[in-house]
């Protein structure tokens, strides 16, 4: 966990998606590092969280991963804090706000699905077996995420920082918890619970995400009751890295508008 | 591609754009794909050539990447083609300023294979490593489980554990009514409707189900039982295994088989040693007796512990207490035939020692009950002369009616058929006084986990001066509940107190009185005997003396050819203290025409004398006196 920004500033807590850490909220940080206190952390199984800390029965449920947020806020003592969770994170924290709306001064939502595969009158985006097809690719590739890869990268003689950078981190999950937790992310199904959020919450939506799709944004949008959705002009399920510009002025508007 | 030479490369080479749209690539890549340059170039982001688990993973993973640190490096992904998947090797760099990407894409058709044969390999033996696991961790539990009720707990425990259930319900097979449910965790017992009998017979294995899984539970012969299990719903759950629960079925009917077998043959053993412990003492007013009899703790393993009491001559009641090495069925037959012998080798002025070289040939004989212990001990009623012998047995314990309690330790030998068993076996002495008790138990009374015999022959004492004035059925009770209480696992336990009540004073005497100087010095003797003091007895004889006087009189008459009854006995009060109680009863019919006045102020001068007086009439008149045998010193 990290903590940043101004010291006595109201909290503000960024939470990573499936496959990354908190590395990705690098260009939206420092946005508001000056007026927030800011919390960053790794889900267990991330980054360079405790891997022991990982315990397939209580991570079975994105409850579990939720019940990891509130227990950092409760450490932390901090005011109500603007929750941001980015993708399947942004599930995790109105799942938390619903158990403990007090903590929870409002939610940012980027790119949120509540379930990723089709179903009866709702287009989540994926069939069951696209999703093992991606299990599958991950189990194909987890080899090269955790040691095999920083040689390679040391052989590149013009590049040599990389070879620091990426021993050290990003995208590095145990390949264990993450075929565990990309299950969990992937076959949730959480739409029940959007109504259950009172927390005010902002969901960011981009034009073009093959992963959460703009269905799934005003699906999400239209269930959240004081919701405000904001469609951001970016392709692909990561805007806060291709389009941190975007997000960071989204959420100053909405974070100033209260 | 600025040159045919790019364009021919054996891999396909791409520039993209920032975004992932595809700016340039090299024909290889466009003919792995099928495609014709003017529909890919500026119009597909490279993604939308991968099948759909590369894509996604390109979203929330590899284009991370790219932002991040730039390039990624030896990616295994696959293209999606017209022919079907392609596999191949994606390694991917930023340009220095982040606008552009380059890509180049290896085929790995053979690499792959060999990849996703290792990837089986490897899941195969991830897989039967649990399953493995989960197997193990229920056959212990299985073998480790004591009765039917503990096995069937034990499938539930390892069901909605290692096994992975959210829920389980288990029915057995009763006799005559099919499935009965019988236990379930994670939901109600009654809450899943029974599954038909006739079906369950007829699998073999674990079968899906209305959405759980059904196992049948087979035992050698017949269906024991069928276990239902509901999946977890939760996303990231296994599905049940089929396989496992399979072979855990079979393990649990069989375990079930086993664990009826066990209670049918723990039930007969117990039933058979209850009924061989219940025996009718003699009927005899010279003692009195009281037992007890608690079963281990663990009710299923039946010791071989008895009591027994019988009169092995006239007016000798000799009272065995032993216990036969094992447990089960065998220990308590074996218990039955030794405890039998014991009766069938006693006889008048045989003796403990002679009845012990008995035994000893007995047990020659029948081996289950080599190396039994035993005490034995025979009381002369008469006398209160109790002669006692111990082999291998723990020292009987004698409670007197006045004074502390005592171990015997004399008459000590080795356990019956032992190896050296002495050519003649000790026997042991001691007087019992009026009222005087001795206890007989077996081990179990005083061997506790937590103490060693020693410390528990102390404490036995301690607690038997604690229950000196108890009625008998209350000192066994008070004495076992106090040498037992806290202990656990505890092994059979047999208790017998027998009490001494000494012989009692019985004389006719005719109503002309002529003998009654000689009954009034017997009594007074007897009264000495018995431990009253010279008040005491002066009292009581001149109150007996009054009373016979009248009872002669005016009962019989005076006539020499009618008789008076006397009988004074020594008896315990709920208290604890003792009294003597002289009865007094004529064989002549009262009148109520008669003048009573004589007998009234003879009825007086008694109930001076003593503590209690009850006049009864009916066939003649009989007067009860009570006195406590000892003046209280105050």
């Amino acid at each position: 966990m990290t903590l940043a920004g101004r010291a006595d500033g109201p909290p503000m807590i960024f939470a990573h998606g499936f496959g990354c850490d908190q590395t990705m909220w690098r260009h939206v940080v420092p946005a508001f590092a000056d007026s927030h206190r800011i919390v960053l952390f790794d889900h267990v199984g991330a980054g360079g969280s405790d891997l022991a800390a990982f315990d397939p029965d209580r991570y079975r449920r994105l409850q579990g991963y939720a019940g990891d947020v509130i227990e950092i806020l409760d450490t932390l003592a901090l005011l109500p804090a603007v929750f941001v969770g980015h993708s399947v994170s942004a599930i995790i924290g109105a799942l938390a706000a619903i158990e403990r709306p007090e903590l929870f001064d409002r939610l940012v939502l980027v790119v949120p699905s509540p379930r990723y595969i089709d179903d009866v009158g709702y287009r989540g985006g994926f069939t069951r077996a696209e999703i093992d097809e991606l299990l599958e690719t991950m189990d194909g590739n987890y080899l090269g995420w955790s040691a095999h890869i920083a040689p390679v990268i040391m052989g590149v003689p013009d590049r040599p920082e990389l070879a620091q950078e990426l021993t050290s981190s990003f995208c590095r999950t145990d390949p264990a918890i993450a075929r565990h937790f990309a299950r969990t992310t992937f076959l949730s199904d959480n739409r029940g619970d959007l109504d259950k959020v009172r927390t005010p919450s902002l969901v960011l939506q981009c034009r073009k995400d093959v992963i959460a799709p703009m269905d799934v944004g005003e699906f999400v949008h239209a269930h959240l009751s004081g919701s405000e959705l904001v469609v951001l002009d970016a392709t692909g399920h990561c805007p806060n890295l291709s389009a941190p510009d975007q997000v960071v002025a989204a959420m100053r508007r909405y974070l100033s508008g209260r | 591609m600025s040159t045919d030479k790019w364009d021919d490369a054996p891999c396909g080479l791409l520039t993209l754009a920032a975004d992932g749209i595809v700016l340039d690539a090299n024909r290889t890549i466009l003919q792995w794909v099928a495609r014709r340059r003017e529909d890919v170039l500026g119009l597909l982001h490279l993604p939308d050539l991968l099948s759909v688990g590369g894509r996604i993973y390109w979203e929330t993973h590899l284009s991370l990447l790219l932002r991040v640190d730039g390039r990624f490096d030896e990616v295994s992904l696959e293209l999606d083609t017209p022919y079907g998947r392609l596999p191949v090797v994606v390694t991917a760099a930023a340009s220095e300023s982040g606008e552009s990407v380059e890509v180049a894409v290896f085929s790995a058709w053979e690499r792959s294979r060999y990849e996703r044969e290792l990837q089986a390999a490897r899941r195969v033996a991830e897989r039967s490593a649990t399953q493995t696991r989960a197997l193990q961790h229920a056959t212990a539990a299985l073998s480790g489980a004591v009765g039917v009720e503990a096995v069937a707990t034990a499938l539930l425990d390892a069901a909605v554990g290692p096994l992975g259930a959210a829920a389980v319900t288990i029915w057995l097979a009763e006799p005559g009514e099919g499935l009965v449910a019988s236990g379930s965790r994670g939901e109600p017992v009654d809450g899943v409707p029974v599954p038909p009998g006739r079906d369950v017979v007829a699998l073999r294995a674990a079968v899906e189900h209305e959405g759980r899984v059904l196992v049948p539970l087979h035992g050698h012969v017949a269906l024991q039982g069928a276990l239902s299990l509901a999946p977890r719903d939760d996303p990231a759950a296994d599905p049940l295994d089929l396989e496992i629960l399979t072979a855990v079925g079979q393990q649990a009917g069989l375990a079930l088989d086993r664990a009826q077998l066990y209670e049918q043959s723990a039930s007969v053993a117990h039933e058979l040693q209850q009924s061989l412990l219940d025996v009718e003492p003699p009927d005899d007013p010279r003692f009195a007796v009281a037992t007890a009899y608690r079963p281990g703790v663990e009710m299923l393993e039946v010791g071989g512990d008895w009591f027994d009491m019988f009169l092995a001559g006239e007016g000798v009641l000799a009272l065995s207490v032993g216990d036969v090495v094992g447990r089960g069925l065998g220990a308590a037959s074996a218990m039955g035939q030794l405890r039998s012998a014991v009766r069938a080798v006693a006889e008048p002025e045989l003796g403990p020692t002679r009845l012990l070289s008995r035994l000893d040939r007995f047990v020659e004989q029948v081996e289950a009950a080599s190396m039994a212990t035993l005490a034995y001990a025979e009381l002369e009623l008469a006398t209160g002369e109790v002669r006692y012998a111990c082999a291998g047995h723990p020292p009987p314990l004698l409670l007197p009616a006045h004074g502390e309690p005592r171990l015997l330790w004399d008459g000590r030998s080795t356990p019956l058929g032992a190896f050296s068993v002495p050519s003649q076996r000790p026997e042991g002495r001691v007087r019992l006084h009026e009222g005087d008790r001795l206890l007989l138990y077996t081990d179990g009374l005083v061997e506790r986990r937590d103490r060693g015999i020693d410390d528990g022959l102390t404490v036995l004492r301690d607690a038997a001066a604690g229950c000196h004035d108890l009625s008998l059925d209350k000192a066994v009770e008070r004495l076992t509940r106090t040498m037992l209480e806290g202990e656990l696992g505890r092994d059979d336990v047999c208790v017998l107190l027998v009490s001494w009540r000494g012989t009692p004073f019985e004389r006719y005497l005719p109503a002309d009185l002529r003998t009654l100087s000689s009954v009034r010095r017997a009594l007074g003797g007897w009264l000495a005997n018995r431990g009253s003091d010279d008040e005491t007895r002066r009292d009581v004889v001149l109150a007996a003396s009054e009373a016979m006087a009248n009872a002669a009189e005016h009962g019989a008459g005076g006539r020499p050819d009618e008789q008076v009854y006397v009988r004074a006995g020594v008896a315990r009060r709920d208290d604890g203290s003792r009294e003597v109680v002289v009865t007094v009863r004529d064989r002549g019919r009262w009148r109520a025409a008669r003048p009573s006045i004589e007998r009234g102020r003879g009825l007086r001068i008694i109930e001076a004398l003593v503590d209690d007086v009850l006049v009864k009439d009916d066939e003649g008149t009989t007067i009860v006196l009570r006195r406590a045998l000892r003046r209280e010193m105050t």
